[in-house]
């Protein structure tokens, strides 16, 4: 009968606290978006790689950076065998 | 050859003025910017003095500024003038977006509310310079300017970040905000000899 209370509990904070908490300055793809934790541990966007493929053309998506720094929208690579050959 | 002359700077404020459906109104004499400053002075979010003198200020779509347009001086060049009209315009697009009331809320009660936004504004002024010359303004300087915006050493570390990771799309190729693609399409048109050309 004790575990009731407890699990009660649990559910209750679970339910009162959604929040996908984050450590502050981490970044991350959401889809197409990427977003960084701010000061309130909350994932915020940095911006829309869709949106910015629409404003700056061609394909852009959501990547980590090579060198591990953060994530951000990147071009994507074109394949030249796609293209019928790279001129 | 034109370059970057007041005529040019006029021009281009009044284009985006008529896009953003935006007035400009002249901050030192402004009485409400008065009653703003005190505000801002008294919740710690900016010293009055330098409110009033060193800060451009978008409320709703009406910019204050402490500067006479195309008039250059020690602190607002003629490319400074441009840049700022981008930077507020784009809180014009961050109102329209959220509306007033969460705007209002997220820029004046949450330090992480208006550091992002700014961030996100002076955003602008680093596509525009990468535009000009080809190279990318500090992220880190960019953000330290936060400092004169009442937010935390956490808050400007996360503007750090979301100007880095701007700039490496920008260098890229890309165009984040829209109001920074729109000042750029118009100084495509009327200044392309504004831009550095790179080999």
């Amino acid at each position: 009968m004790r575990v009731l209370p407890l699990l009660i509990c649990v559910v209750a904070v679970g339910a009162c606290d959604p929040v996908d908490h984050c450590r502050v300055n981490d970044t991350r793809c959401s889809g197409p978006v990427a977003q960084v934790c701010d000061s309130d541990t909350r994932w915020v966007e940095i911006m829309n790689c869709d949106e910015v493929a629409a404003q700056s053309g061609g394909a852009w998506t959501c990547q980590k950076l090579d060198d591990g720094s953060g994530h951000t929208c990147l071009p994507v690579e074109q394949d030249a065998g796609e293209e019928g050959g790279a001129q | 050859m034109s370059g970057l002359t007041p005529a040019l700077v006029s021009e281009f404020w009044q284009y985006m003025m008529h896009r953003y459906n935006a007035s400009v109104i002249d901050k030192r004499s402004a009485s409400e910017m008065q009653a703003v400053s005190l505000l801002l002075g008294r919740l710690g979010i900016v010293d009055r003095e330098s409110f009033l003198r060193h800060f451009a200020t978008t409320i709703g779509h009406r910019i204050y500024i402490p500067f006479e347009i195309g008039l250059a001086t020690a602190d607002w060049s003629l490319w400074g003038q441009l840049m700022v009209c981008a930077h507020e315009c784009q809180h014009i697009v961050q109102y329209d977006e959220l509306g007033p009331i969460k705007f209002a809320w997220q820029y004046v009660a949450k330090t992480a509310g208006r550091a992002r936004l700014e961030a996100e504004a002076y955003r602008c002024q680093l596509e525009l310079h990468f535009w000009r010359t080809g190279q990318l303004l500090s992220a880190h300087e960019l953000a330290s300017s936060l400092k004169s915006y009442g937010v935390t050493d956490a808050d400007i570390q996360v503007a750090e970040t979301i100007l880095r990771m701007s700039g490496e799309s920008v260098r890229r190729g890309a165009v984040i905000n829209p109001t920074s693609r729109a000042a750029i399409d118009w100084l495509n048109v009327h200044a392309p000899e504004l831009r550095t050309r790179l080999s």
